[in-house]
């Protein structure tokens, strides 16, 4: 049975049982994390990367968590805010512009084991693909997170109505984009 | 987290497709993945942690028990260093042993804060020389050269002025006397052959020329200055 986070926060400050709870914390949200960074990062090794960077980072900064938001919230900002450094410097590392990274990251789809052209699920991510950097993240979050807006603005620190606008966005180029592909 | 519904109602107010599309997960991940994932995290971290304390560790090393014994060694330097004053008056003047250090006089007060303050006094003007200034006295010492330098040639070159004669050109003397001076001294100077020989042959003056050079120098400048000097009587 898994422990709330309070409990967990409160084990994790002990020296006896840091270890341990963090090991829990890790073992809590994982699979969460993991799907929005492999989301965002699409390859595996790359998403990978920046969970284990993420924890670690976390590791350090917990001592210093404010109980003043979730513990969920701030680890979601934490792994987007960790993911969009990475693509960041990606796009540094191969002088490449954004666009020539979200055209990799359609590559990186397409070369997928699984890939097939023909199924909507994975129209579906061809179509995330081709979103704004800020939509994309926020449909994922919404459609596959299934993240209340209230949540949302806390990870992202932008206001509810920004964020349902933009989700209706991103809904609708999704659509036309499947629609006519 | 939304009710799936709440959520899937929303989705289809924007999009029916979108929303009928199946949420089915077509990423794969390998396996065990999760399971092994918070170890392999953990050991990083304990990883890092390690090499965090080692870069932290100091690489120098102090001999044993120095630093339990500096404060008292830094001590008995100061005590040394109070008892040698102290060990040297007491062979000069031990009565200034037994005076007290204390400041017997008093400044006013705020004194040493307004020290700093204190204006310097004015010093004399130093001024450097303009460049007409400069070139001025490049000028005038360029002058006082000069002068020194053609003083010098002529004092050193000039006999005139100190025998008060100037040189004569015997050559081109000769060459302006008149034939008739040549014979007037000739008369009055040489033998008779010369005499004879000049008269036979007055018309050459190569014969002339020939005698001339047989007379000696010194005659001919004395038969000059007489002639000269009586060009200028007449």
């Amino acid at each position: 049975m898994q422990l709330e986070d309070p409990e967990l926060l409160h084990q994790f400050r002990q020296p006896e049982t840091k270890e341990k709870a963090f090991t829990a914390i890790i073992k809590k949200y994982q699979e969460k994390l993991y799907w929005h960074i492999r989301r965002i990062v699409i390859d595996h090794d790359d998403a990978n990367d920046v969970l284990q960077n993420m924890f670690i980072k976390t590791w350090n900064a917990l001592e210093n968590f404010r109980e003043d938001s979730r513990l969920y919230t701030w680890l979601y900002r934490i792994a987007t805010n960790e993911s969009l450094t990475f693509l960041e410097q990606q796009k540094r590392r191969s002088a490449v512009s954004l666009s020539d990274v979200e055209s990799g990251l359609s590559n990186k789809i397409k070369s997928d084991p699984g890939f097939d052209a023909n199924k909507l699920e994975w129209k579906l991510q061809l179509a995330i693909q081709q979103l704004p950097e800020k939509q994309r993240i926020v449909f994922s979050l919404r459609y596959y997170d299934e993240m209340p807006y209230e949540e949302m603005s806390r990870v992202l620190e932008t206001s509810e109505g920004a964020l349902k606008a933009s989700y209706h966005h991103a809904a609708k180029k999704i659509e036309d984009f499947i629609l006519n592909h | 987290m939304e009710k799936r519904e709440q959520i899937l109602a929303e989705l289809q107010e924007v999009s029916q497709a979108l929303a009928q599309i199946n949420k089915t997960n077509v990423w794969s991940v390998p396996y065990a993945y999760f399971t092994n994932l918070p170890d392999i995290i953990l050991g990083k971290i304990k990883e890092r942690e390690g090499s965090f304390h080692l870069s932290s560790a100091n690489p120098f090393k102090v001999p044993g028990g120095y630093f339990e014994g500096l404060a008292d060694n830094i001590l008995k330097k100061i005590n040394t260093a109070k008892s040698e004053v102290y060990t040297d008056l007491e062979e000069l003047a031990p009565v200034l042993n037994t005076i007290s250090k204390n400041e017997l006089f008093a400044v006013p007060e705020g004194y040493f804060e307004q020290v700093a303050f204190i204006a310097p006094k004015p010093q004399a003007k130093i001024s450097s020389l303009s460049r007409t200034n400069k070139i001025l006295c490049y000028a005038v010492a360029a002058g006082i050269t000069g002068i020194m330098a053609v003083s010098s040639y002529l004092y050193f070159n000039n006999d005139t002025t100190q025998s008060g004669v100037a040189p004569i050109n015997v050559a081109a003397a000769v060459d302006n006397l008149s034939e008739e001076d040549i014979l007037t001294y000739l008369e009055t100077n040489s033998t008779a052959s010369d005499v004879i020989n000049v008269n036979n042959t007055s018309d050459s003056a190569l014969e002339v020329n020939g005698l001339l050079k047989e007379m000696p120098e010194e005659g001919i400048r004395e038969f000059l200055n007489e002639t000269s000097e009586n060009g200028k009587k007449s």
